[in-house]
């Protein structure tokens, strides 16, 4: 197999991040367009307006498995031919009356949209005039990068614009950014900072909304979750409006604690109530997931998975006891890489199908961490999987209610009796 | 033990619609809820497309070639169209789909993607061994105007300059152009099947007995229910993109040999001898129907283009024609299964006569189901038929003439126009796919899900509605929501 660059040893070829696809690869990489979608999806009080064929739009609509309102053009050889401008400049005009209630719109480009050379940006300037709504033109062709990680920058880089200078609140109070609210995770976060006094004005973006994004600077302070997604967004909030921010995770109860801290040392909150917060909390988990530890101890867990999520879940799974064999991102950075180091000496980028397989058999784990489109694969080659972004009934992982419910799931897939039967 | 632990551990509660709100009889609409401007309801009118009710072309070829025996699609297009469809597979089956990307990036937008095509190939070829490779084309490779034929044609010299001249022996190619702007997935399964039998089967000069079925978006429960019925005709048949054995496997453990390839799926071998076949069957007029005529037009093979045997008339009318062409009586067995079905219709008619069904998802689905539902005594009252299709219509308005009722037709319209149709008018039940959860939902109004997509319940896409067993276990499906949503917590009602 030398002839395909495969080393036959290693069962990935470990590649660095940051690297194109190789076509014909299997990667498991999305497109730009999708990446925007990925940000924008759940924005509340605008209308996502989508500049393309009816499948890009088809698709779109499902964002982390949860369908989103999205309209298209649905483009036709037509206007593939003589030009789609103004069934996009119609199109617009229409929603604005369909959608009474939207603040702006957003207007995503595609593949079709980007190579007939479609000027998104001018027609939204003008749509502004006449208007007189906000129209946010994304320029997201799914060609126009590596991976979906482009796409999420440049959906950051549209809500950037939004924002506007404003004095900040009386009261202690933060946004989350580059939270997604997997399963409600944020609502857990938002009560643990409650508790402490502290409020969140919004979530961006998994429960976020237009007028929330446009205030969001009468916040104190910026909480980053997903660093790979929007840590240039928080830093040129900071840069632009003065608002600091914290680098912080609630994946685990180390993180959790450790995040919580900061929080309270940063917005001058009295640590004894921080300190007996997580006392509190971390109590009334451990106490719950005592009967499991036992059966997680010195398991080995194959990690496989976007980008920003690696580090703090190979940390929880450490934490449980769990020893990490291999870590592969599907489009990491070098910071999720650097975050995810400390805990797997085996660590790659955007493995193909064929090397996930080849990783398993070498590997053999007893736990399989992968993302929900792929994780069918190493069911069916009989290894326990779990999925992200998990579906609602499995409930939030963040937070200290989250790790019960991590606890929980991980149980659940690991003691199923159903690896047990696989022989005959 | 274990058991004990879970009960005692409780979890976040979690949000959802309580019992008490599912209760029917409350009033519709959210208080959010503003009515459009009417002249803006028809999707006709409008420049905007509000949830379509169809996907892009891609995906009906990718669909097909999934059905083919260690086949894997290639995606001549940037990684989302490719992403995104595997995500579909992933939710619909939950089962691994191997779908290979020509990963376009600037590059490829400015030249081409003739390197993208040459390197993947290759790739492909030589990390995965497949049997065939379907090179699908996108909007993308479509709008630069890629010419596949000689970019395959330089892959294969490349290759074959690599690796020596047996690399040609491995894998065979299907070119299949699939611009989405052009059409849906059901015209993409349409083109592919014209494709695969176009550059596959020969004539051997040998006639045969066998006779060949392009079953369309049918899904794996249906297709051996199709075998089943055939089996008991006593006829040779082939079944071609057979996804029943690809997309529905049992779980074995860690195979032999990986890459991991399904079981099943229609051999190469089997396309290649279509064209001594003694009759060829389209199932599904709008996905298929163009390999059938094709077929008929190149090796005189009789083509049958029949509607999807879902309900008593549409099994009737297959299993008849199979029965004159093969000259074999249809047997007992048969006629027992039809029996059941009848009895099972006679047995439930009062939940079922008169009442109001709407009806949505693909041309093909939609058509028979309606038939089905004029069977059953149900009055079909909006129709949204996804992919706009003449066919479909033409099937539609025969059956409603058949059984008396005037339904609404809103043929390629969007799901936008059709739920505000039943929003103004709530009718009893909604067949459709898992996309028609919110309507059902909003109005309070109970969903059958069927055809695709289903991938919110389990277990769909193993069950039949098609054949007379399927269409008695659609129609208990049918009933028992009925019952659900009528009756939720009558316990006396027996
Ligand atoms: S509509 Fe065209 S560009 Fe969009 S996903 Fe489908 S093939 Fe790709
Ligand atoms: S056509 Fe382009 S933008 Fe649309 S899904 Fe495919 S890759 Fe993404």
């Amino acid at each position: 197999m030398n002839a395909c660059g495969n080393q036959g040893c290693m069962p990935w070829r470990v590649k660095p991040c940051g690297q194109a696809s190789e076509p014909g690869g299997m990667t498991q990489r999305s497109c730009v367009y999708f990446g925007a979608r990925y940000v924008l999806g759940p924005v509340r009080e605008a209308v996502h307006l989508v500049h393309g064929p009816v499948g890009c739009t088809y698709y779109g609509a499902m964002v982390r498995g949860e369908a989103r309102d999205l309209c298209g053009t649905a483009l036709t050889e037509r206007e593939i031919v003589f030009g789609g401008l103004d069934r996009l400049r119609k199109a617009l005009r229409e929603v604005w009356s369909l959608y009474p209630r939207a603040r702006g719109a957003f207007l995503y480009a595609t593949c079709s949209s980007g190579l007939i050379g479609e000027d998104l940006a001018g027609l939204a300037r003008q749509a502004e005039r006449e208007f007189g709504r906000r129209v946010v033109a994304i320029n997201c062709p799914g060609f126009a990068g590596k991976s979906q990680a482009e796409g999420h920058a440049l959906a950051y880089q549209a809500l950037l614009d939004l924002v506007r200078p404003l004095p900040r609140y009386r009261y202690p109070t933060v946004n989350l950014v580059g939270e997604y609210n997997v399963a409600g995770e944020a609502r857990e976060i938002r009560r643990l900072l409650e508790k402490l006094g502290v409020r969140v004005h919004t979530v961006l973006t998994g429960d976020t909304s237009w007028s929330e994004i446009e205030t969001l600077a009468r916040a104190h302070l910026n909480l980053l979750f997903c660093g790979s997604t929007a840590r240039r967004f928080v830093s040129e909030l900071r840069q632009r409006l003065g608002i600091p921010y914290l680098k912080v995770s609630f994946y685990g109860l180390s993180a959790t604690g450790a995040s919580l801290r900061r929080i309270g040392e940063v917005l001058g909150l009295s640590s004894t109530r921080v300190e007996a917060l997580i006392r509190e909390e971390e109590a009334g988990v451990l106490a719950r997931i005592r009967p499991w530890l036992r059966i997680f101890d010195q398991r080995r867990a194959l990690v496989v998975l976007g980008a920003g999520r690696l580090g703090p879940l190979s940390r929880m799974l450490r934490e449980l006891g769990f020893e990490v064999l291999g870590v592969a991102s599907v489009f990491g950075s070098p910071e999720d890489h650097r975050e995810a180091a400390p805990f797997s000496d085996f660590l790659t980028d955007d493995p193909g199908d064929d090397e996930f397989e080849r990783a398993l058999a070498v590997l053999r784990p007893d736990l399989v961490i992968t993302n929900a489109r792929e994780q069918w694969r190493a069911v069916k080659l009989g290894f326990p999987t779990l999925s992200f972004p998990q579906e609602r009934r499995r409930g939030p992982y963040a937070g200290y209610q989250g790790f019960t419910n991590f606890v929980l799931s991980l149980a659940r897939v690991l003691s199923a009796p159903v690896w047990g039967l696989l022989g005959l | 033990m274990i058991n004990q632990i879970i009960n005692q551990v409780s979890e976040v509660p979690l949000e959802g619609i309580t019992y008490k709100k599912l209760r029917p009889g409350k009033k519709p609409l959210t208080p959010e809820y503003i009515p459009p401007p009417p002249e803006l309801v028809p999707a006709a009118k409008r420049a905007v497309c509000i949830d379509p009710s169809r996907t892009c072309m891609p995906f009906g070829a990718m669909w097909a070639t999934l059905g083919v025996h260690r086949a894997i699609p290639f995606v001549q297009g940037a990684q989302g169209c490719t992403t995104y469809v595997r995500y579909t597979f992933s939710r619909v089956f939950r089962e691994p789909a191997s779908i290979a990307s020509a990963s376009f990036h600037e590059d490829a937008a400015v030249f081409g993607g003739r390197k993208n095509l040459v390197r993947g190939i290759r790739n492909l070829v030589c990390r995965y061994k497949p049997e065939l490779i379907a090179i699908v084309t996108t909007c993308s490779s479509e709008v630069i105007g890629d010419d596949i034929q000689s970019f395959l044609a330089e892959a294969l010299e490349m290759m074959e300059e690599e690796f020596g001249p047996e690399v040609l022996d491995l894998t065979r190619f299907v070119v299949v152009h699939t611009p989405s702007f052009a059409g849906s997935h059901v015209e993409g399964y349409n083109r592919a099947a014209k494709e695969f039998l176009k550059a596959l089967s020969r004539r051997s000069g040998q006639p045969s007995e066998d006779l060949y079925f392009i079953p369309g978006f049918l899904m794996p429960g249906d297709l051996r229910e199709l075998k089943h019925l055939l089996e008991l005709m006593g006829v040779s048949f082939h079944v071609l993109f057979d996804i029943s054995d690809t997309l529905d496997c049992p779980l074995v453990g860690m195979p032999n040999r990986i890459p991991y390839y399904p079981p099943g799926g229609t051999r190469v071998e089997e396309f290649v001898r279509a064209g001594d076949a003694r009759a060829i069957f389209a199932l599904s007029p709008d996905a298929g129907a163009a390999g059938a005529k094709w077929l008929s037009r190149r090796y005189q093979v009789p083509a049958f283009v029949l509607p999807m045997p879902l309900g008593v008339g549409n099994t009737d009318r297959l299993l008849k024609t199979v029965s004159e062409i093969s000259g074999r009586p249809i047997p007992e067995a048969v006629r027992w299964e039809r029996g059941i079905l009848l009895d099972a219709m006679a047995d439930t008619l009062h939940y079922t006569m008169m009442k109001r069904v709407a009806l949505a998802g693909d041309p093909d689905f939609v058509a028979a189901a309606t038939r089905f539902v004029c069977e059953l005594g149900m009055i079909p009252t909006y129709i949204l038929v996804g992919t706009k299709s003449a066919s479909a219509a033409e099937e539609i308005w025969k059956t409603c003439e058949e059984y008396n009722c005037q339904p609404v037709l809103m043929n390629g319209s969007d799901q936008f126009e059709w739920e505000y149709a039943l929003k103004q008018d709530p009718p009893d039940l909604i067949l459709g796919h898992s996309r028609c959860v919110n309507i059902s939902r909003e109005i309070r109004v109970p969903l059958v899900r069927f055809g695709f997509p289903v991938y919110d319940r389990i277990g769909y896409q193993r069950e039949p509605i098609v054949g007379y067993r399927g269409g008695e276990r659609f129609l208990a499906r049918i009933v028992n929501a009925i019952l659900d949503h009528h009756y939720p917590d009558d316990r006396t009602h027996q």
